[in-house]
């Protein structure tokens, strides 16, 4: 073994070859170019904001029309008020609600289950004709393409986005709750399956390699030793983008589909700001009790993984 | 309960990687039952040996003859039955760590089993599948540790659970890569002579790697001595000058911080 390269070179030399980290840089300057682009090129002036007529519209819009309708002009109490809200919440809010919770679910449910199955095609580690370090055996092309064409999946799914889904599949499929969930559950599969196969790839490799070289199959070292490793994490992802559903359920109501969304819809349509905004308060705690339970649930996951 | 011992015959085999050679023609035949320990300074090729032996690697030139078989003329399905027979025993024990020492030792099987039938056994073990498992972990000393999560279990515990699951594979050989580095004298010489011990009641053959040259010379009958990738010594213990073991270790200008 020769001496290392470095042991006969000046300080000014050592420091002149030392690793630098640039990225850090890069991204700073792209941030300043980005934001000079946005300055100049953007059609975005502050003129447009009218500060002062907007103001006016705002205090109109909390004095008079959040004031619930059947009260107004005349004296109420904050009974009236609980009264008037529990009837909205009874005859569209809660109903809504579950129905945004149970789209969101089944949503979350089955592209969890469709990125489970593919994320085995994307994953550098087991989608190769060499899986988990084998050291034996050649790459092969079709792997590859494998690999590549499931990676694009996963990319193109994720890249339209749940609105556009939705929009398209109402069109094709009418306004029932499939448009809504599937397009939340194409969305998600692309990305619960791209970041289950990276964290496939980040499973510490020695165990899987030591199952392949007694022996195992692929599919013995992914049900036995890889999925073990990785599912705390991969239920930490679900359980992150479930909160993402059961939002995007609510607004994607809008395009018709019987969710919260939809009611909101329907009131903003009929300029009752009120209801809307009892409505919106409903959509706000539903989300706020998901993060809640999400957040509990993925708490204990990483203390598990 | 084993069949027989693996016998290994590397021929003229070379092991490159991308940046480096990490065997240059090593040639080394082992016989059935023979106890050889791997001797030689860090980085030398021991490991690698071990990997190739273990048909974990194949060699970038010359063959690796198993039992007289050449491994690069065999069938995937041929492969697989043949690494099942070899029971390797990883320097980081390599076990899966949340699953149960019961669950790790009946992966020892993997090798040989369909996937229903390994599904069935892993997640279902039956009553004759565990005792087995619970008898082998008595052999090798942490009975009581069957149900327990391998993450939960001592350095030393899990390289007896390493131990047990290469032992469930019932396998001709074990391959042990660094068996004693990271343990005390006083449970080194436990360690080696429980895996003289297995070999002997077995008839495995034992390939181990270690740094102790008194260590090897005591549990083992074969030394063989690698330097840069070069077999330099190879013969049983006895006939090794204690100037050859000196020559093997010596350390050259600019290597110690290699």
């Amino acid at each position: 073994m020769s001496p290392l390269p470095h042991a006969q070179l000046s300080l000014h030399e050592l420091k002149r070859r030392r690793p630098r980290e640039r990225l850090v840089q890069i991204t700073l300057l792209l941030l300043v170019l980005l934001t000079c682009y946005a300055w100049t090129c953007g059609d975005i002036h502050l003129d447009d904001l009218d500060l002062a007529r907007r103001t006016e519209n705002l205090e109109r819009f909390v004095q008079e029309d959040l004031a619930p309708y059947s009260l107004r002009d005349q004296e109420h109490s904050w009974t009236d008020v609980a009264a008037w809200a529990w009837t909205i919440a009874v005859t569209r809010g809660f109903e809504g609600a579950l129905q945004t919770l149970a789209m969101a679910t089944v949503a979350i449910t089955l592209s969890a289950m469709v990125a489970f199955l593919l994320l085995w095609c994307a994953a550098r580690t087991s989608a190769t004709a060499r899986p988990y370090g084998d050291g034996r055996g050649r790459e092969t092309f079709a792997w590859r393409v494998v690999r590549l064409s499931t990676t694009a999946l996963f990319v193109y799914l994720r890249a339209i986005p749940e609105y556009i889904w939705a929009f398209l599949l109402v069109a094709m499929l009418g306004p029932s709750a499939w448009p809504l969930i599937l397009a939340l559950a194409i969305h998600n599969s692309g990305i619960l399956g791209r970041l289950g196969a990276e964290t496939v790839e980040n499973l510490p490799p020695r165990p899987l390699t030591a199952l392949r070289t007694l022996g195992a199959t692929r599919t013995h070292i992914a049900l036995f030793a890889a999925t073990p490793g990785f599912l705390s994490r991969f239920l930490l992802y679900v359980f992150y983008r479930y909160e993402t559903c059961v939002r995007e359920a609510t607004v994607l109501g809008m395009l018709g589909i019987a969710s919260l969304g939809y009611w909101i819809e329907d009131v903003r349509t009929k300029r009752y700001y009120d209801e809307m905004v009892l409505l919106v308060a409903m959509g706000a705690l539903l989300v706020l009790c998901v993060d809640l339970l999400s957040a509990w649930v993925r708490r204990r996951l990483r203390q598990a993984s | 309960m084993s069949t027989h011992g693996c016998s290994f015959d590397l021929r003229s085999a070379t092991l490159s990687f991308a940046d480096r050679v990490a065997l240059q023609a090593v040639s080394v035949s082992i016989q059935a039952g023979e106890r050889v320990a791997l001797v030689g300074p860090s980085g030398a090729g021991k490991t690698s040996l071990l990997r190739l032996l273990g048909a974990a690697v194949a060699p970038t030139q010359g063959a690796l003859l198993l039992d007289g078989r050449d491994l690069a003329q065999l069938t995937t399905q041929q492969l697989r039955t043949e690494r099942a027979r070899l029971g390797f025993v990883h320097q980081d024990y390599a076990l899966v760590p949340n699953m149960r020492a019961l669950q790790n030792v009946l992966m020892g099987r993997l090798g040989t089993q369909s996937l229903v039938a390994a599904v069935r056994s892993v997640f279902w073990p039956s009553a004759e599948e565990e005792s087995a498992v619970h008898a082998l972990l008595q052999r090798v000393g942490i009975g009581d540790r069957l149900y327990q999560r391998v993450d939960t279990l001592s350095g030393g515990e899990r390289q007896r659970v390493a131990i047990a699951r290469a032992l469930y594979q019932t396998p001709g050989a074990l391959l042990c890569d660094e068996p004693v580095a990271s343990v005390d004298p006083a449970r080194a010489r436990d360690v080696l002579a429980l895996l003289r011990d297995l070999s002997t009641e077995r008839g495995l053959t034992l390939v181990a790697s270690l740094h102790d040259l008194q260590l090897a010379q005591q549990y083992f009958d074969r030394l063989i001595g690698l330097r840069h990738g070069v077999v330099v010594l190879d013969g049983p213990v006895g006939s090794i000058s204690a100037q050859a073991l000196t020559d093997l270790y010596r350390m050259e200008a600019g290597e110690a911080l290699a």
